[in-house]
């Protein structure tokens, strides 16, 4: 149906006259564009740190300036763990162990000012419980069902699986090495078992693949119109257990484990991760102006808690079942 | 004697306020005539402009088609809005806070084709008032202005009617006595033809192809006024009215699969709108006095739209041919069903008004049900204290919901000071408060846009303003006009979802923000009158601000945020029998949202960056209209005006849109297209009978 509005934009351009103008100038210098996501729960949370430049300048002459990067923790320093340029970039990561209503501050300083400075308060964690099957098409696929009070409104979410395998190693004398090795490129896809259709087309961009410091995360919202708990399906393929062969002549039992990660996020994190702009309508002034490209002031990009619930270490599905 | 009119005149003097009671011969004994008032408090108000029917028709058009709207938008005091469409934005306000009335009737689909043509046909209209600020306690449920119409009576003695034709539309309308005693009717139509223009077009666009197009588009309303006057206390008047748009589109195909057989089938795409108002009045007027009018309207109006569509494709998979059909529909309504009694009393030192009003709102839209019920009391009473005139109104609205009942208290205060007749200074505070909001993600008027009672999520829009004013007249043929204004508005309702042609009509849904807005600025009216020109001079200097935490944490500035605003308009009667209008529009660039920033990240594509909503500013806005106007009677007799338009005679490229443009030589670099509408001539054809 949005074929309707093309065409009636046609109508109206096909009767207008075509006329091209330079791009206002924009000066002033670059920005600093940020990206962080605190969750509850023991994880780490990284910090990207970029420089914008203005539209139409050469990217060259806006080099990101030494700067540091400070988290705190309920007042409370926490050191980076690591930090390494990317291009333009930064990317910071710290290990933190954050609970429902801490409050976390990032700080930005360049030559000793405080240039982008942000606060959140980690939000509660979704409710949820969860079952495993395998599919017939040999998917392990977590049926993961929100509690009945997360159906009260429009709530937003991000889900992400995480996997690794274990090598579990017996030696001659009897030892028992065991080695952790995360999947890299863990194949993951996400459905609403009770999605229903709306005539806005939404519901095919329901669930938005993102990237959150470097890894997949699917975004979705549940707009609490279903009479039932949002049921939702998490298919990842299955990964059988296998020998492989680490040390000569030792085998080694390779499993494959998984967690789930569910994740409360605000609208407005939402709206960053799934932007709303239409350009075309934005230049003709005919939408509404939604620039939700973060929650920081003189800065773009966003620095906003999410709470997050996750599920344990979790064996591949064999055919006997969970 | 053409042109003149013999009138009788009855003057009725309450201290300073002078009533004028105007009656033709041919209407002696119709109440209708009394209608004519001049009261004097009404000039008092720097903040009304009225209109009789005449001065809507005549002045430069747009394509030929004279619209209240369009009319209203040069005015101080109020933005321009986006060229060609219908939006009216008084004083700061968003568009959908303007009160509508068609014969004291609240009308919500007050535009045809998205916003190209108001509702209104002109050529029914006998007057127009038009309050950007002091709005009399009588007018409530909408904040930021107030549109009221008086549509045309027939004369009780003769027939009379016109008939135009112009390249987009034509009109027809006729009145005169019915049989019986005191009865009158008044009929207008008024149709528009892309359609049957287009029709051809596309017959011969289709021959010989198995691709078929087809599309229409027209539109229409309907004016119809009886009135009845079984003496000289009574008048006793039923009204219908009825504006309908309807678009059809259609795309089939003849195509031949190559499966298991040869397989021949016809898809097709199909789409229908129709949306518009029905409004049916009946309205009582009963002297007491002749001092002591009553008043009592009862109406039913209804805004409508209905939107199928359906869909048939054919596929193959493998061998076999697969068949898709889809089909839906979007319809919905809001209803409004309505009382109002008012009773005046004009004294020695006071005119009184007391009213009470019922509405009785029902929204349905797909997956939405709503209901309303406002009851409203109000009293307003002007005071005559030798120079000094007060404005003492208020007004007490209570609306409820299944969800959320308000009741909210509008005080309505003016005052004026005048130095005789050169000039009077007057100061004004009303608040007013709008019951229902218009939901929608795309600032057009579409017929999916919803209407939708507050609600704790999206409170009434609640808008307080102060005015400061003058009106000056320092000698018969020089007038002013000036006011300062400062307006704030809460509970402003955008869109925060998304574009989508079908807005959700739920606010629990969280597709809407609910904002702040604040205005202020000063609009100035200048007007020289000789025997046969007029030039009027409109200038507005404002600000308008908008805050909508969730979209945005800092207050930025509105679309229609236009700093500078000039109408420049010189009628020249250059002989009995030819008329010239021109008028210019300059009006500083409307607000859009471009990106300002890139980020460039390793291995991702380019990020545009928006610093801030409405960031950037279109190039300055001016257009030069010019329109001739030539009578000529015809051999019967009649009447016969021709009408000649040049829209955009210097062809100015104001673009409508702006559109991103990334450079294929210079990548990164971008450049703007803007899409702008030319020189436009217009022609239409009328005649009197």
């Amino acid at each position: 149906m949005k074929k309707i509005l093309n065409i009636i934009l046609l109508m109206g351009l096909a009767t207008a006259c075509e006329s091209y103008m330079d791009y206002p100038d924009i000066r002033g210098d670059g920005k600093y564009y940020l990206e962080c996501f605190p969750s509850s729960g023991p994880d780490s949370t990284s910090l990207v740190l970029y420089r914008t430049h203005p539209l139409n300048r050469d990217a060259r002459d806006y080099a990101l300036a030494p700067v540091s990067a400070h988290l705190l923790v309920n007042d409370t320093p926490v050191a980076w763990q690591s930090t390494r340029k990317d291009g333009n970039g930064l990317l910071f990561s710290a290990a933190t162990d954050l609970a429902e209503g801490d409050q976390v501050r990032l700080v930005v300083r360049e030559a000793g000012d405080d240039v982008v400075i942000a606060e959140s308060c980690i939000p509660s964690p979704p409710r949820f419980t969860y079952r495993r099957v395998l599919t017939s098409n040999w998917n392990d696929r977590y049926h993961v069902l929100l509690d009945s009070e997360e159906n009260a409104g429009r709530n937003y979410y991000g889900v992400r699986l995480e996997g690794l395998f274990r090598y579990t190693t017996r030696f001659p004398d009897g030892s028992v090495e065991v080695r952790d090795a995360p999947m890299r490129d863990l194949r993951y896809g996400v459905n609403g078992s009770n999605d229903s259709l709306d005539l806005s087309g939404k519901v095919e961009g329901r669930f938005q693949s993102v990237s959150v410091a470097g890894q997949k995360m699917i975004v979705f919202e549940v707009d609490g119109s279903g009479d039932s708990p949002y049921e939702l399906l998490v298919d990842t393929p299955n990964i059988e257990d296998r020998i492989e062969w680490l040390y000569m002549d030792l085998p080694s039992h390779r499993r494959a484990l998984y967690r789930l990660h569910l994740y409360r996020m605000s609208p407005a994190a939402y709206r960053f991760f799934v932007p709303q702009e239409n350009e075309v309508l934005s230049g003709a002034g005919l939408v509404s102006p939604l620039t939700v490209q973060g929650n920081l002031k003189d800065a773009f990009g966003m620095v906003e808690c999410v709470g997050g619930a996750s599920t344990e270490w979790l064996p591949a599905l064999t055919q006997e079942g969970d | 004697m053409r042109g003149c009119r013999l009138l009788f005149l009855s003057l009725s003097i309450a201290g300073p306020g002078v009533l004028v009671y105007a009656q033709a011969p041919d209407q002696l004994d119709t109440l209708s005539a009394s209608m004519v008032v001049a009261d004097d408090d009404r000039a008092l108000l720097s903040g009304l402009t009225s209109y009789d029917g005449e001065a809507l028709r005549t002045g430069v058009t747009a394509l030929g088609v004279p619209d209240i709207v369009r009319t209203l938008k040069t005015l101080s005091g109020v933005a321009s809005g986006m060229e060609l469409t219908s939006g009216l934005y008084v004083h700061g306000g968003d568009g959908s806070d303007n009160l509508y009335l068609l014969d004291g009737v609240p009308l919500l689909q007050v535009a045809h084709l998205g916003g190209i043509f108001s509702s209104f046909n002109t050529e029914a209209i006998r007057s127009l008032d038009f309050y950007q600020s002091g709005f009399p306690a009588a007018y409530g449920g909408r904040a930021s202005s107030v549109v009221d119409i008086s549509t045309k009576e027939g004369d009780i003695r003769h027939h009379h009617g016109t008939a135009s034709m112009g390249l987009l539309d034509g009109h027809f309308t006729i009145g005169g006595p019915l049989p019986g005693h005191r009865l009158t009717y008044y009929a207008a139509l008024r149709r528009s033809w892309p359609d049957i223009l287009l029709l051809p077009a596309l017959s011969v666009y289709n021959s010989g192809k198995d691709q078929k197009t087809s599309g229409s588009y027209y539109l229409y309303d309907m004016n119809v006024n009886v009135a009845w006057t079984p003496g000289t206390e009574d008048k006793i008047s039923f009204r219908y009215y009825r504006g309908r748009d309807k678009f059809r589109y259609s795309y089939s195909s003849q195509d031949k699969y190559y499966g298991k057989e040869i397989y021949q089938e016809e898809s097709f795409r199909k789409i229908g709108m129709d949306w518009g108002n029905l409004a049916l009045s009946g309205e009582w007027i009963h002297h007491f006095t002749r001092n002591a009018p009553l008043r009592v309207l009862a109406y039913y109006s209804r805004g409508a739209s209905d939107i199928g569509y359906e869909t048939k494709e054919f596929g193959l998979q493998g061998d076999a041919l697969l068949e898709r059909s889809f089909s839906g529909g979007d319809r919905g309504h809001v209803s409004l069903l309505g009382v109002e009694g008012e009773q005046s009393l004009y004294l020695e030192h006071h005119r009184i008004a007391v009213g009470v009003d019922y509405q009785y709102a029902r929204y349905v839209h797909p997956g939405f049900q709503d209901a309303s019920h406002t009851v409203s009391l109000y009293a307003d009473d002007k005071i005559s204290l030798g120079a000094w005139t007060l404005l003492a109104g208020f007004r007490l609205d209570g609306s409820r919901t299944a969800q959320a009942s308000f009741v909210i208290p509008q005080p309505r205060l003016m005052a004026s000071y005048s130095w005789g007749a050169p000039l009077t200074v007057n100061a004004t505070y009303t608040r007013t408060v709008q019951f229902s909001h218009l939901l929608t993600s795309i600032y057009l008027d579409l017929p999916t846009n919803r209407w939708a009672p507050s609600s704790d999520l999206l409170p009434p829009t609640d808008v307080h303003q102060l005015t400061v004013g003058f009106r000056a007249f320092p000698h018969p043929s020089l007038s002013f006009k000036g006011e300062v204004y400062y307006k704030h508005m809460d509970n402003l309702v955008m869109s925060s979802n998304g574009v989508t042609l079908f807005p959700s009509a739920d606010d629990g849904n969280g597709d809407y923000a609910c904002g702040n807005g604040r205005a202020y600025g000063m609009a100035l009216e200048g007007r020289y009158r000789t025997a046969t020109t007029e030039t009027t001079l409109f200038y507005t200097l404002s600000w308008s601000w908008r805050n909508y935490p969730d979209i945005h944490p800092y207050w930025f500035l509105d679309r229609y945020d236009n700093r500078h605003k000039l109408t420049i308009r010189h009628a020249w009667q250059i002989s009995k029998a030819v008329g010239l209008d021109v008028q210019w529009d300059y009006h500083s660039g409307n607000r859009v949202t471009l990106p300002e920033h890139v980020l460039e990240r390793p291995g991702s594509p380019s990020k545009l960056l928006y610093s801030a909503p409405n960031n950037m500013q279109m190039p300055a806005w001016h257009r030069l209209d010019v329109g001739l106007r030539v009578q000529k009677m015809t051999k019967r007799g009649h009447e016969g005006v021709w009408t000649f338009g040049l829209y955009n005679v210097y062809c100015r490229k104001n673009p409508l849109v702006l559109l991103l443009e990334d450079s294929k030589q210079n990548p990164g670099h971008y450049s703007l297209k803007g899409y702008a509408l030319p020189a436009i001539p217009s022609v239409s054809y009328m005649i009197r009978f």
